[in-house]
């Protein structure tokens, strides 16, 4: 596309936005742009290699956001992308991210969670999130097999006594005891991995009552 | 924590953790004076992972030894906080080649043809930049050498 570079303000904000190394390029359309017709064109950098690589998805579109998941899935890599904007016959200069490292900063999903419970105890069983893939029928990594030190913040609420606590595992199965019968308890799970810190994706609340206590009937009759 | 790194029969203990947070506040700041992004020192190819165990020491001394000599001594920024973290990264360098130094007077520290060749393979994309650059260059990819240790 031939067009006069320069002659439009740069794209702004641009980052990857990055969940289980499902990798997004996202923007934000040049200042005193938003709402005219501007379309987008992206390109991606190996960091090492020799040239900058079209997405041939991500060329003249007018969302301001770039799937480059597959481009950016070997996680011993980092890259760098960028975005300019063009607008009839203008066009502005490329807007780049800085060096990306899937590895260092994708944002580790929460855990699947099973919950189960008698009068006195919950067992939580969680299932490691997984990595990004490009089809539902490819085989799945769990982020574990990438993140072998990958931990679990727990964080029980008592929705009876307003108590909350938390606890950090490292395996895949708890149980929490000396809890209150026919009590609704409330659990939610964070993933994350030690080190420099990054963006955490809480689970959603999941809600438990335990039993009745069966002995306290028994007396009853 | 501390973290043990086990390179083949030597088995040192570093804070590879502090080091990694350190280096996270100042990574971007680094990296973006990395300019020349076609080029890259430390490569998959010549990766301290895929080297066979007992050349993992040796590999890492030296690597360690040009950081200490070349990287950090060349590295010049007018940013004191930067300043503060690589010589910060600086003294954690020096207390690991200590360790492996210990472990090359016990001779579990051998270097063999593979660390050899792997090493000379990194000094030589180091020098096809100037110093400076070079410097720029290796302390931005600290993040990749972090991460080598610690899939040690």
């Amino acid at each position: 596309v031939l067009c006069i570079s320069g002659g439009l303000p740069k794209p702004t904000n641009i980052t990857f936005l990055s969940i289980n190394m499902r990798n997004i390029l996202q923007w934000s359309p040049p200042e005193g742009l938003q709402g005219t017709e501007v379309t987008y064109t992206v390109q991606y950098f190996i960091y090492g290699q020799k040239k900058w690589l079209n997405k041939s998805e991500c060329r003249n579109i007018s969302r301001t956001c770039c799937d480059l998941s597959v481009e950016t899935s070997d996680y011993e890599h980092q890259y760098y992308a960028k975005v300019k904007a063009i607008w009839e016959t203008n066009c502005s200069k490329w807007a780049e991210t800085g060096r990306f490292n899937p590895f260092l900063e994708t944002q580790i999903g929460p855990p699947g969670i099973a919950l189960t419970t008698d009068e006195r105890s919950i067992s939580i069983v969680l299932t490691a999130p997984e990595k990004w893939k490009r089809n539902p029928e490819d085989s799945s990594l769990s982020m574990q097999q990438i993140y072998s030190n990958l931990k679990y913040n727990v964080s029980v609420y008592n929705t009876q006594s307003n108590r909350t606590w938390s606890q950090c595992v490292t395996n895949h199965t708890l149980v929490l005891s000396w809890l209150e019968p026919d009590t609704l308890y409330c659990v939610h799970v964070e993933s994350f991995v030690p080190g420099p810190p990054r963006l955490a994706q809480p689970s959603e609340k999941l809600c438990v009552r335990t039993l009745k206590d069966q002995t306290s009937a028994v007396k009853v009759k | 924590g501390l973290k043990t790194l086990h390179l083949g029969s030597c088995v040192i203990t570093t804070n590879l953790q502090e080091m990694r947070n350190g280096f996270s506040e100042i990574r971007d700041s680094v990296q973006a004076k990395d300019e020349i992004i076609d080029t890259r020192i430390l490569r998959k190819t010549e990766s301290l992972q895929d080297t066979k165990p007992t050349d993992q020491c040796c590999l890492l001394r030296h690597v360690l030894r040009l950081y200490l000599d070349r990287v950090f001594k060349n590295f010049k920024t007018p940013d004191h906080r930067i300043l503060r973290k690589t010589s910060s990264l600086a003294n954690s360098f020096l207390t690991v080649k200590k360790e492996l130094r210990l472990c090359h007077a016990h001779m579990t520290c051998p270097c063999g043809e593979e660390a050899t060749e792997k090493y000379s393979q990194i000094l030589s994309h180091f020098e096809e930049l100037t110093p400076q650059a070079a410097a720029v260059k290796a302390l931005g990819e600290l993040d990749i050498l972090l991460q080598w240790m610690e899939e040690m």
